[in-house]
């Protein structure tokens, strides 16, 4: 291109630009002002049911720019005015892919810029709040929200909600108060159970379709389940263990007697309901028990029979291999003495008794131990926990030396900074 | 229909028809190609099936007859059990287990221990003499735990100090009385093993012991019978059993019986030897079962003359005596079990409708595990309870439910002995027993009791020992 080309070029630039910005001026448009503020009611779904509602709704506070109001007088000229106008969207986000998601994104992250200086509970001191579910998000904003992205939005919250309460601004509850789920499942607070004036303590527990109420009073170890004796009502040993587990568990089996009450379900059923029921019912007794109870060591052949068809299911045993006489070994052989001795020293040292009494056990082999990891990481729950907050921390190996490759490589990285 | 196949059908009818040609037309129909009389026609089609099939192609998809060889069946090799073998499997009491450790400081109990308070709430062996008479009689069954210990030994609990007291009152009383109690309790609490424990002491002193060791093999219609003539109401004796029963008595009371000789004279269908003694004429009953009846009635009139030993009286299963026999009368009509001369004269003796002149006890164990439904025999268990109870209002029967008059009547003034649980202290004896017997691997301290004790159902001595003994995992 010649040079006088260009300067023709950017004269005329210039003055289009001109004419533009007299136009601007005209205080018949309003001026679209860049804002934060969340715009969740309205959406830019190309759908039926979401266009009507936009139509239904008197699109004031719309993150698009807003329309033009042509005088009566002046109809004759605006087909001049709009050939010089260039229409701006209210919020800069419309022309992303998620509008909504972006600018409550953004107004968040404001948020927190603003108050970051505001005193901070320490962490787990904060109120418990139920933030909504990705699902539920997805229904206020009507965009496609992926959960990795709605995770930061709730990260937002998070540091939000751990400001001083206190000192929290109006403004920052106004905009956690739209993210939280309708009903707050924390607010429920159990009521703490009390003991009558003949000293029983009730415990209630479901388990499947049998539901159990338990009445425990001081006493020498006496139980009547809807009338009957233990051994009257469970003939499996094992459901009647199970029934007084919380009992049995923490040494107490001699120092209460229990009366319950139980119906529906089956005999296993109900001889869990009762274990919840007279957990409930002990703890109303000996509040200081509830750590014990949750770490209560899981019987040896409560496992076999309650978690035999889990393990089945994972791939950890093999159908057919429980025999009268227990479970027998797998097939691929048993794993080497001294290997098994190291295994069976670390888990006695303190790792969670599930995995204690099942090495014990089933004997696994270290394939076998391995898929029994990922199954109790998938059960969750208290075995998972004890076992990560008990498991005796391998020792640390030391650092190899570095080979002359990543010296250099370093050295490199060195000279850069 | 095609004219061939007309005339195809015409050739198979008879030839009297197809004589006259205007009958077998008409009557066409009626024939059928495959009328024959010959048996081998259904074999014979089957063959020719066979073959049309085989001379088809083989099926897409299925593997080739041809290549397959056809397996031979498998011969039967197996050894038969004998005759009665298995059964005999079924019945085995093993009294003793050889792995087991001999407990130390086991004492046997004795006419002189026996109602000793040292004794109370200890476990005590049985003496071998007892054992093989409590065997003769077959007091002990397979579903106890005898075969886990070294030798057989009983835990004298406060139920067994009971009947040792029965025992006392019996021979204070000088023949004066007759002790009658029905044994209930919950399955597995020791009801049949509370009834060898009365055997024993009545062996140990030195009475007559007559044991129906099931009520069951006498209702069920395993033992022939036949009506008792002369009987006004139709009784029925069965001869194999009473025979049985009689050398069960001449083997377990020989001890005893053969220092009886006979006082009177028996008028029986057999000459009997003048003199002989009680173990002979049991014995006589034994070998000629078609007299057995007459001799047992016999050797009961010697057992009730003056100065005889006292008798104790058992059965175990009470329930399946208060209903209906198996047994059919000649109207077809079910025989009840009060019928059974056997049976009748155990009711008479529970019932007190006769009474035993030199005094005795008899005894009746329900039974758990193998309950039948006895429905006069659950009311009068409640009547006597609540009678015991001292209640003012007694249970009153159902007037919609068929009641059997009999059973109910018989059961009217009979006491019960209700088996409880056994107490902490008792089960710590008797774990410490399996303990010592290095049949529980554990160390007996109280919380363990306490724990067992709970799940047994508060000290269920079968489940106790269930827990403890048959189950360790």
């Amino acid at each position: 291109m010649k040079g006088g080309e260009l300067s023709r070029s950017l004269r005329r630039a210039i003055t289009s630009l001109g004419g533009l910005s007299t136009s601007q001026t005209n205080p018949r448009i309003r001026v679209a002002r860049r804002t934060f503020r969340p715009v969740a009611s309205t959406s830019f779904s190309t759908t039926s049911i979401r266009r009507s509602e936009l139509v239904s709704q008197p699109s004031g506070d719309s993150i698009a720019a807003p329309p033009i109001e042509f005088d009566e007088e002046e109809s004759q000229s605006d087909d001049a005015v709009l050939k010089k106008l260039r229409v701006v969207p209210a919020s800069p986000s419309y022309f992303s892919a998620k509008p909504d998601f972006t600018d409550n994104f953004i107004y968040l992250q404001s948020l927190v810029r603003k108050y970051a200086t505001l005193p901070v509970v320490p962490p787990g001191h904060a109120p418990r709040v139920a933030w909504k579910t990705v699902a539920q998000f997805r229904l206020v904003v009507n965009e496609p929200i992926k959960s990795a992205k709605y995770h930061r939005i709730i990260e937002l919250l998070h540091r939000l909600n751990h400001i001083h309460p206190a000192l929290m601004p109006a403004e920052v509850t106004e905009a956690l108060e739209k993210y939280k789920r309708d009903i707050n499942p924390h607010d429920n607070k159990a009521k703490p159970g009390v003991i009558d004036e003949f000293g029983r303590a009730k415990g209630i527990g479901r388990r499947k379709t049998s539901s159990a109420i338990a009445w425990v009073v001081e006493g020498e170890g006496e139980v009547l389940i809807n009338g009957k004796t233990l051994s009257q009502i469970f003939g499996r040993l094992h459901d009647r263990e199970s029934a007084v587990w919380a009992l049995k568990a923490t040494q107490r089996l001699d120092k209460y007697n229990v009366w319950a009450l139980v119906k529906g379900g089956g005999v296993t059923g109900q001889a869990e309901a009762l274990t919840l029921a007279v957990a409930k019912a002990l703890l109303v007794h000996e509040p200081l028990l509830k750590p014990a109870l949750r770490r209560a060591p899981i019987d040896a052949a409560q496992l076999r029979t309650s978690l035999f068809d889990d393990l089945t299911a994972f791939g950890c045993i093999w159908p057919g291999r429980e025999t009268k006489a227990g479970p027998r070994a797998p097939k691929g052989g048993l794993m080497p003495p001294p290997q098994f001795e190291t295994h069976l020293r670390q888990h006695r040292s303190g790792c969670c008794p599930l995995r204690t009494a099942l090495f014990l056990h089933y004997y696994l082999p270290i394939a076998y131990y391995n898929r029994l990891l990922l199954l109790e990481r998938a059960l969750g729950g208290r075995w998972a926990d004890a076992g990560a907050r008990t498991r005796a921390k391998p020792e640390p190996e030391p650092e190899p030396e570095p080979t002359p490759q990543q010296q250099r490589v370093e050295r490199d990285e060195k000279m850069a900074r | 229909m095609s004219s061939s196949l007309c005339v195809r059908r015409l050739s198979l009818a008879p030839s009297d028809v197809s004589a006259h040609t205007s009958m077998a037309t008409r009557s066409l129909l009626a024939y059928s190609c495959n009328a024959s009389f010959s048996t081998s026609s259904a074999q014979l089609a089957q063959n020719l099936q066979k073959k049309s099939k085989a001379a088809l192609p083989p099926q897409r998809g299925t593997k080739n007859s041809v290549t397959l060889k056809r397996k031979t069946p498998a011969r039967d090799v197996g050894k038969r059990p004998a005759p009665g073998e298995r059964k005999a499997l079924r019945k085995r009491i093993v009294l003793s287990n050889i792995n087991a450790f001999e407990v130390p400081g086991l004492r046997d109990l004795h006419t002189t221990n026996m109602h000793a308070d040292s004794v109370k709430g200890r476990v005590m062996g049985l003496p071998g003499t007892v054992v093989d008479s409590l065997r003769a009689v077959e007091a002990f069954k397979t579903t106890q735990g005898w075969n886990l210990f070294r030798r057989p030994a009983i835990l004298m609990r406060r139920e067994s100090a009971q009947i040792a007291e029965f025992i006392q009152e019996v021979e204070a009383a000088q023949g004066k009385k007759t002790i009658r109690r029905i044994i209930i309790g919950d399955r597995a609490s020791g009801k049949s093993t509370l009834v060898l424990q009365a055997l024993t002491m009545a062996f140990l002193k030195e009475w007559v012991v007559i044991n129906l060791p099931d009520a069951k093999e006498i209702i069920i219609g395993h033992t022939e019978y036949a009506p008792m003539p002369g009987s006004n109401r139709t009784q029925y004796t069965q001869n194999v059993y009473t025979a049985n029963l009689l050398s069960q008595i001449a083997k377990a009371n020989t001890a005893v019986l053969s220092k009886l000789q006979l006082t009177t004279k028996p008028d029986l269908p057999i000459t009997v030897p003048p003199n002989a003694t009680l173990v002979k004429l049991a014995e006589l009953g034994a070998a000629t079962p078609e007299y057995s009846w007459p001799i047992f009635r016999a050797l009961w009139d010697e057992l009730t003359q003056p100065n005889r030993p006292p008798i104790i009286f058992a059965i175990d299963g009470l329930g399946h005596i208060m209903r209906d026999s198996a047994y059919l009368s000649t109207n077809f009509k079910p025989i009840h079990a009060h019928d059974l001369t056997i049976v009748r004269h155990f009711i008479d003796h529970l019932s007190g409708a006769a009474a035993l002149p030199n005094g005795g006890i008899v005894l009746a164990a329900t039974t758990g595990s193998n309950n039948p439904s006895s429905p006069a025999l659950d009311f009068s268990i409640q009547v006597a309870e609540a009678r015991a109870k001292g209640m003012n209002s007694l249970p009153t029967w159902n007037p919609y439910k068929s009641a059997d008059q009999r059973s109910l009547d018989s059961l009217k003034n009979v006491e019960m002995l209700r088996l409880n649980g056994l107490s902490k202290e008792e089960a710590r004896t008797i774990m410490e027993y399996y303990a010592a017997s290095g049949m529980l691997r554990r160390t007996v301290d109280n919380n363990f009791v306490s724990d067992q004790w709970t799940l047994s159902g508060g000290g269920n001595i079968g489940e106790l020992e269930r827990g403890t003994v048959k189950l360790r995992i």
